[in-house]
């Protein structure tokens, strides 16, 4: 059976398609400014996205390398 | 006698599209949203600048241009971002693939890594995006900046050591860690 990805083309065209519509929730909404910045809890949000991230990645590597 | 007809290398692979649409999309919603820890105004650690750079080094250069791209649009600087993310991307890319990947020894790369991240921080980008700011107005006195950014600089070098060390650790394979061979 002969394995198939996406084509090059339509690929190419999906991501053109990503790139339109981020600039578009630029221009309606984000205006490039912080939209969640006026929130009280922004800062918290903030640190404990990045902090999340880390140490999911540590919890993955850990189970990973003991599984 | 049957001919076989030379296959073409695509532009982009399913892998390199899929990798390209992943990172953009994290690249765009860490800026796009503002998540990102602010130290003295208006200077942020944003782990959104680092997606291109990760792009770069798992999926070619072409991946890291798109990713800059998907990383530049939300910027509130997108003149500057719009040019430099890109950029990343692609030195990233090569860097990776033709430098901290020759290193067979996985201890010796991990130190070759660790060291590249931080010279190419402090002595590629910082003057980079700093010289866009200031031709742009926002920073007075271009020859200056060791002096008055150098320790933001410093604090994101270590900030990008420790995301990119977690990220390569955790995802080996998707970064040719393991083969001591870029996949792209």
């Amino acid at each position: 059976m002969v394995k198939r990805g996406i084509s090059t083309t339509v690929g190419v065209i999906l991501l053109i398609i990503m790139l339109i519509i981020f600039y578009v929730i630029r221009e309606l909404w984000q205006k490039g400014g912080k939209p969640l910045g006026a929130q009280p809890w922004y800062v918290h949000a903030a640190i404990a996205v990045i902090g999340g991230i880390v140490l999911f990645v540590i919890a993955y590597y850990i189970h990973k390398k003991y599984a | 006698m049957t001919e076989k007809a030379p296959t073409r290398k695509p532009f982009l692979t399913s892998r390199q599209i899929g990798l390209a649409a992943a990172f953009g999309a994290a690249g765009f919603a860490f800026r796009g949203l503002g998540i990102a820890v602010p130290l003295v105004p208006p200077l942020v650690v944003d782990p959104g600048a680092l997606m291109p750079c990760l792009a770069g080094m798992c999926g070619g250069p072409i991946v890291g241009i798109i990713v800059g791209i998907a990383r530049g649009i939300p910027s509130g600087l997108p003149q500057v971002d719009l040019i430099l993310q890109p950029v990343k991307g692609i030195y990233w890319a090569y860097v990776w693939k033709y430098f901290i990947l020759r290193f067979k020894n996985e201890r010796t790369r991990w130190i070759i890594f660790w060291i590249t991240t931080f010279l190419l921080q402090m002595f590629v980008e910082a003057p980079l995006f700093t010289f866009a700011l200031s031709l742009l107005g926002f920073y007075p006195f271009y020859p200056t900046w060791p002096i008055t950014m150098g320790w933001y600089y410093t604090l994101y070098a270590f900030f990008q050591i420790i995301i990119f060390s977690a990220i390569v650790a955790a995802l080996k394979s998707l970064f040719g860690w393991k083969e001591a061979k870029a996949p792209w």
